[in-house]
């Protein structure tokens, strides 16, 4: 796991940051990056659950961490969509001494970008978490807390809300008339959310203006060419760019969301660049979700095979048969 | 995207009659509000917006200060009467902090920030009828504000709104349009260089094909409408405040 760099942090000066921002920039003349990834390359990407239950998601992109927990309950609705139900995201960071008050800021920016991205784009079938039309219906809510900020955020933040929003799984309900059952998931198996498609971001940083671009392609005869736009910028990078473009793409290979934020102008040529590189990036972060999806649902069922033999050994069912019978077993198992 | 209602009829005109690359008439007004140091009415077709600018002044919270440039504020407010219905005349909403972020990614974008070391640059915008398109009548109108300011800026910008009906690239959309939920890009370019982009934001899901098709029709667009609607009012604001000074001159 890479070291924090608090102490750094904590001691940064603006001749420090004008000095780090001088490196990058030399790197990327150079056409290299200062932590020495390719232009297209992400940091090394961790996905995990870490709580035996389905509600929590842990996402590691080099240093920064950024989990997601999910919640939901039955709620009275909005009396304008009666029969939509609800869904809200908060972004939440600790603070620290370095944090000035433009962070707020860029939480909030961050939560209406979630927002945009999930519940504009149609991810969660909204329709489907109605219960009882305008009386009941099923209100989620996505806590997403950033544990280490080393630059992109954003797309560790969708990621985490995305793979939690696949994996958690809601209480099965009957309704009989106007009464409404809740079983618990020992009576029955919960169901998972039903989600249309998944919409993954990533961040881009673009090097230089185009004007600076075509000064130093005439001033410069070598063979190496500059770097243009990277993808997964850390802070360094971020502080050093020109300007930034965040795009999100879905398994399928359409764009669910372009922006351009502040920072110099850009040409289309180069908003189609990260179109691309976000189309060959998603693939690689779905099934890294996916296979964390995998994993925890074997660690869950070990848990629980491990907890049955326990509860057998306790209740000294093993002194009484020697081996338990298969249909006993199976029918537990399922 | 409603199947029943027809956008486009066959004879190539939309609901307002309009063709599909046209936009709306656009006409400017400056120095309407007084006591602010630039100001801007913008009316495009029946949207209305009105931004002010106060500054390059000192700035008001000594802790937000930067030692090396200038920082800015944007407020946005709309009014109750401004839509269909009569909205709550609470000043802050989600929908006013969305476009009072959209504006400020555009106002630093645009302005030359170093040039005003210790200052704050605060925009007031007002949307006094909505039709469609909101967002980018908002960045049109502060932007002219800061030009009429005369705050050092790169370029003149203009943003829009296109969107993607019945396969027909669509610009400028009114609030008809925009409630077919038909995928849109809301994107800012340079007056004189429209294929420099200074903003852009789209929240729908189509291919990079379109994407790409959409910025292109808006590049396009806004070439026009630059030189027909903006170009003449701003060298006419100009001239006038040239012979103006040429009068304070001649009076010393």
């Amino acid at each position: 796991m890479m070291a924090h760099r608090c102490a750094f942090q904590t001691i940064a000066s603006p001749a420090l940051t004008q000095r780090e921002v001088e490196f990058t920039k030399s790197a990327w003349i150079a056409g290299l990056r200062p932590d020495q990834r390719g232009a297209q390359q992400l940091r090394e990407v961790n996905v995990d659950f870490p709580l035996l239950s389905r509600d929590v998601s842990c996402v590691r992109c080099g240093g920064t961490i950024v989990t997601a927990a999910i919640a939901c309950e039955l709620v009275e609705p909005f009396p304008c969509r009666p029969k939509h139900g609800i869904i809200d995201f908060s972004v939440r960071q600790p603070y620290t001494e370095r944090d000035s008050s433009a962070k707020t800021a860029e939480l909030k920016k961050l939560t209406a970008f979630l927002e945009r991205l999930i519940k504009g784009g149609g991810v969660v079938d909204t329709e489907g978490l109605c219960v009882l039309p305008g009386r009941r219906v099923w209100s989620i809510s996505v806590d997403v807390t950033v544990l280490n900020d080393e630059g992109n955020v954003t797309d560790v933040a969708v990621w985490a809300t995305v793979a939690v929003l696949l994996h958690y799984r809601r209480p099965e309900l009957t309704i009989r008339g106007d009464s409404v059952i809740l079983h618990p998931t020992h009576e029955r198996d919960p169901v998972p959310l039903s989600i249309h498609h998944t919409p993954l971001s990533f961040s881009f940083a673009i090097t230089m203006a185009p004007g600076d671009r075509n000064k130093l392609a005439r001033g410069r005869r070598d063979s190496q060419e500059a770097l243009e736009v990277v993808v997964d910028p850390t802070f360094a990078e971020a502080t050093a760019a020109s300007s930034s473009v965040v795009v999100a793409v879905n398994a399928e290979g359409q764009v669910c969301s372009v922006s351009k934020s502040e920072g110099s102008c850009i040409h289309l040529n180069e908003v189609n660049h990260c179109m691309e590189t976000a189309s060959l990036l998603a693939p690689h972060i779905l099934s890294l979700i996916r296979d964390a999806m995998a994993a925890h649902d074997k660690r869950r069922q070990e848990v629980l095979k491990r907890m049955f033999l326990w509860a057998q050994k306790r209740s000294g069912v093993t002194s009484e048969a020697t081996e338990p019978e298969p249909a006993k077993k199976l029918k537990t198992e399922t | 995207m409603s199947e029943k209602k027809e956008y486009i009829n066959p004879a190539g005109l939309r609901l307002d009659g309009r063709r599909p690359q046209e936009s709306r008439r656009m006409t400017l007004e400056f120095g309407k509000v007084l006591g602010c140091d630039g100001c801007c009415t913008v009316m495009s077709g029946l949207a209305t917006v009105c931004a002010s600018v106060y500054g390059p002044r000192e700035v008001t919270n000594r802790l937000e200060s930067k030692y090396n440039e200038c920082i800015i504020t944007c407020e946005v407010a709309i009014a109750a009467f401004a839509g269909e219905k009569r909205r709550a005349p609470q000043r802050r909403s989600k929908l006013s902090e969305e476009m009072s972020a959209a504006v400020l990614e555009v106002a630093r974008s645009v302005v030359l920030l170093s040039q005003y070391p210790n200052s704050q640059i605060h925009i007031c915008v007002e949307v006094l009828r909505q039709d469609g398109s909101d967002k980018a009548a908002c960045i049109n109108a502060a932007c002219l504000a800061l030009v009429d300011a005369c705050v050092a800026m790169r370029d003149i910008v203009y943003a829009q709104t296109v969107g993607l009906i019945h396969a027909v690239d669509v610009v400028d959309l009114t609030t008809e349009e925009m409630r077919s939920q038909c995928p849109t890009i809301c994107i800012a370019v340079k007056g004189h260089d429209p294929s420099s982009i200074v903003w852009m934001e789209s929240n729908c899901r189509v291919t990079s094909e379109v994407v790409s098709r959409l910025v292109t029709v808006a590049q396009k667009s806004s070439e026009g409408v630059f030189a027909a609607a903006l170009r003449g009012p701003l060298e006419e604001h100009a001239a006038a405040i040239l012979k103006l000074q040429g009068n304070l001159g001649n009076g010393d």
